[in-house]
């Protein structure tokens, strides 16, 4: 039995790896943001290169929120600040039409490239040094540096030689944590120009320290310190209610999540596993099963926290139904099939036929304008959306009932003189049960599907309802997390009426896990 | 689930060509005398066969321009399909008006297109039905509803009809391969139909409805039609099984018969009952998906006259009981005569699932 369930679940392991491919397609479906500005700006400029360089840089981040900038599912060359600040300065040494944006991008690297970038300076001819270090300029203006020479490319070479030499600045990972840790505990101006002062090699361990503490004033200091390394202004003011809050530490999160590559190094064994986890499809999957699955365009709420308040609904709604349509459809199966050929079976068969052919949205709003009384709030969504199951339910039922009555150890039962009740729902029933409740797994992608029409008539604040306001405002995160989430939950609905069908009736394990599996013939 | 085992006498060569030939019209001709029998499936098929008339010939009941015409020193012929140019700011109201001495027109049964707002420079909103001019009434825009539904009804079946087409294309090309080739082709299949039964249909069209650029009825067939062929592929499957094991097959390959010879000679002939039934259901389900979705306002895009959309408009003004009664009597009145028939088929034609019953998948 154990075997049995455990070789059915792992059928799963290839259908979430299908279905998480599938989500993943329909996501590329997503118009690349960039794409025709790039475009359009190419046309009038007749090349990117001579583009403003803030603007290129606005193109492109709305491009990697989507990891655009990645193939699809292998990277051979993963990028890591090293590589990037090696490309930028290799740029700027040849000094042609791209140099204005690859000085913007290494300036934009900042403190994490200095380590790849000054002690390399020496080794280059002396008018390409130059340039390299007039491009660094806006970083030492951001680690605090009013120093006048750093415009000059002369001098600013020589600062940047010394500043490194000296060691006054301590570029490696058990300082920068200790300083965090440090403007926690504290929280003073000077601790944060500590911080500022390793400019973007300290960005990691800020972000991931957000999530970490609960003090507010630390939390405003992060934030702020962030905000001046990276340009962006999303700031935690001290003052803000919990929910910006939480967003803004999303949003931190989320920005870091695509832009790690830019600050990071990758060696060894991180290089590797980047060839497969720096892609589109890397990305999105294991931000998908860390259960991070970004922040909704539509109100800038992370999707998660959403899914939380609004799955609860549409679940419940789903699962009343089901087994408020069980509840009816079993017993109508089992008097239609003890009755056949009765009136009473005919009309049965006439209205359960009808029911199952009723477009739930027509009924869903038929019956919301029948009703303008509020009853129960989820009684009637509940009957609109059971109304088709019920009526399919019935019918299998019946079917089934009738296929046991004509077995033989009925008509023993019978011959042994047990009474017609005890032998229709002790012998048959029991038997005829099990083929219509392992239809629970299959039913549920037709009721989420009703569920989605049902909340919507009726106005209930479910996933449903959600999704279709998130339609209108083209909110990607939120409408490929829903359907990741419902695929996932029927999966393991099929999954749990296979395993529970195979506990009842061994005979049909074999068939299950071939329907689940490849067929092995 | 019980399957009756295959006869197993051999049949002679003779038998084999006569079986052949008879079997690629079986299965048609042998679903239409069964449906003279069943009454309630041939009820099913005169609804749809009339619903099929109405949406062919929808330009000749409801039409913004006359059927012919003579008019202006010019006859037109069928101006409704070919909208000459001459005519183009013409409607049927504007030429009734100015017809001179001489000149005639055949008009439509209804004088209105289905995107037409207002006739006269007049535009009558909310029009309760049973009008001289509008006989079932007008919607919140002042277009005819009779002309939308009408017109609704060539949108609703061109989606399914198309979309079912589709995907049984890629539901038999699939299921033959990977009942022919086996091993890997067939898990490779399997894996892809697990996969999809994973997806709530509507709310995966939904979504990709939602994510596309520019919505049309194109990506709505293509998401429709890559998501619904699973059936189709399980059942050509299990037939290719069942017929490649069968000694007749075995024969046809033995005398020489490529591969290909035998899908289109034995297996096609044999899964064309099940792959029939498949299909009527199939354009039930569409009928009701593009109905739902259009409803929800995220499927055809607007001007496009469909069933969905009157519904929708319906929830905006609760007086107008004709917006949400008509259409929706329409959507039933198709997704009942569908199932009938298809009932009735696969009670004729594929006994192997008799006491079994589809599973909607809507």
């Amino acid at each position: 039995m154990l075997r049995y369930a455990l070789r059915r679940t792992l059928w799963a392991i290839p259908t979430l790896f299908g279905v998480s491919l599938l989500v993943f397609f329909v996501t590329t479906l997503i118009p690349d943001p960039a794409g025709e500005n790039v475009a359009s700006y190419a046309a009038v400029y007749g090349t990117v290169a001579k583009l403003d360089p803030t603007a290129l840089d606005a193109m492109e981040g709305r491009q990697r929120a989507h990891f655009l900038d990645l193939p699809r599912f292998f990277n051979p060359h993963p990028m890591d600040v090293k590589i990037r600040a090696e490309m930028a300065v290799a740029d700027l040494v040849r000094g042609d039409d791209g140099a204005a944006m690859s000085a913007h991008r290494l300036a934009r690297l900042g403190g994490a490239a200095l380590p790849y970038v000054v002690p390399r300076l020496d080794d280059l001819p002396p008018l390409a040094r130059g340039r390299v270090a007039v491009a660094l300029a806006p970083i030492a203006r951001r680690m605090g540096f009013g120093d006048p020479d750093l415009e000059a490319p002369d001098r600013a070479a020589l600062f940047w030689t010394h500043l490194w030499e000296d060691r006054s600045l301590d570029f490696t990972a058990p300082a920068v944590h200790r300083a965090v840790h440090r403007l926690i505990l504290h929280g003073t101006d000077l601790r944060e120009k500590e911080l500022v002062e390793v400019d973007t090699f300290a960005l990691g361990e800020i972000i991931e320290s957000m999530s970490k503490t609960e003090d507010r004033e630390a939390l405003a200091r992060l934030g702020h310190a962030a905000s001046r390394v990276t340009g962006r202004s999303v700031e935690i003011p001290v003052d803000a209610d919990p929910s910006f809050v939480r967003r803004a530490i999303a949003d931190w999160q989320e920005w870091w999540y695509v832009h790690r590559s830019d600050y990071v190094p990758l060696n060894g064994v991180d290089r590797i596993a980047a060839s497969l986890s720096e892609t589109r499809y890397g990305k999105w999957v294991l931000r998908a099963a860390t259960g991070e699955l970004g922040v909704s365009t539509r109100d800038g709420e992370p999707v998660l926290d959403k899914l939380r308040a609004r799955a609860p609904t549409t679940l419940r709604l789903t699962m009343l139904a089901m087994l408020g349509s069980y509840a009816i459809a079993i017993p109508i199966g089992v008097f239609s099939a003890w009755r056949r050929g009765h009136p009473v079976d005919r009309l049965l068969a006439i209205l359960l036929f009808a029911m199952y052919s009723l477009p739930t949205f027509w009924a869903a709003e038929l019956l919301a304008r029948a009703s303008s009384a509020a009853s129960a709030p989820l009684f009637l969504p509940v009957v609109a959306l059971a109304i088709g199951s019920l009526a399919s339910l019935s019918r299998y039922q019946r079917a089934s009932m009738l296929e046991v009555v004509r077995q033989d150890y009925i008509r023993t039962a019978r011959a042994k003189g047990l009474s017609l009740w005890r032998v229709l729902v002790v012998h048959a029933l029991r038997n005829a049960l099990l083929p219509t409740v392992t239809l629970a797994g299959l039913q549920l992608p037709v009721l989420f599907g009703g569920a989605f029409i049902v909340e919507e008539v009726f106005g209930l604040p479910g996933l449903g309802y959600e999704t279709l306001r998130a339609v209108e405002a083209h909110d990607s995160p939120w409408l490929t997390a829903t359907i990741l989430l419902l695929a996932i939950v029927t999966t393991l609905g099929l999954i749990l009426s296979d395993v529970a069908y195979g506990a009842l009736d061994p005979r049909v394990r074999e068939t299950l896990l071939d329907r689940a599996g490849s067929h092995a013939s | 689930m019980s399957e009756q085992p295959p006869p197993t006498t051999r049949p002679t060569t003779f038998e084999l060509r006569t079986r052949r030939r008879a079997a690629t019209t079986n299965a048609v001709s042998m679903a239409l005398r069964e449906l003279g029998r069943n009454p309630l499936g041939f009820a099913g098929a005169i609804v749809m066969a009339s619903f099929a008339m109405v949406a062919i010939f929808a330009d000749l009941l409801a039409s913004d321009l006359p059927i012919a015409c003579h008019f202006h020193q010019t006859t037109y012929v069928l101006p409704n399909l070919t909208h000459p140019p001459a005519l183009a700011a013409y409607d049927c109201a504007r030429v009734e008006d100015e017809l001179g001495e001489g000149d005639w027109a055949l008009f439509p049964v209804v004088p209105f297109g289905p995107t037409q707002t207002s006739a006269r420079g007049r535009i009558e909103a909310l029009l309760p039905p049973f009008r001289p001019n509008h006989p079932l009434g007008t919607d919140d825009r002042g277009r005819d509803v009779f002309a939308r539904l009408v017109h609704g009804a060539r949108t609703s079946l061109t989606v399914s009809l198309t979309a079912v087409v589709a995907f049984i294309g890629i539901g038999a090309t699939l299921g033959a391969l990977a009942g022919f080739y086996g091993r890997i082709v067939d898990s490779i299949v399997s894996r892809l139909v697990e996969t999809l039964t994973a997806f709530p249909t509507l709310v995966l069209v939904l979504v990709v409805q939602a994510l596309v650029p520019h919505p049309s009825m194109g990506t709505m067939l293509l998401a429709v039609g890559l998501t619904r062929w699973t059936e189709v592929a399980r059942l050509v499957r299990a037939e290719v099984l069942l017929v490649t094991s069968q000694d007749y097959a075995l024969a046809a390959r033995a005398l020489g018969a490529r591969p290909l010879r035998v899908l289109s000679r034995h297996v096609l002939p044999n899964a064309i009952a099940p792959v029939l039934v498949a299909a009527t259901f199939g354009v039930a389900s569409v009928v009701l998906i593009e109905a739902s979705l259009t409803f929800l306002r995220v499927g055809l895009p607007p001007p496009t006259p469909s069933w969905g959309e009157m519904l929708s408009e319906a929830r905006d003004h609760t007086v107008a009981w004709w917006l949400l009664v008509l259409p929706g009597c329409l959507v039933f009145a198709t997704v009942v005569a569908l199932n009938l028939v298809g009932e009735a088929l696969r009670d004729a034609l594929d006994p192997r699932q008799q006491q079994g019953f589809e599973p909607s998948r809507r």
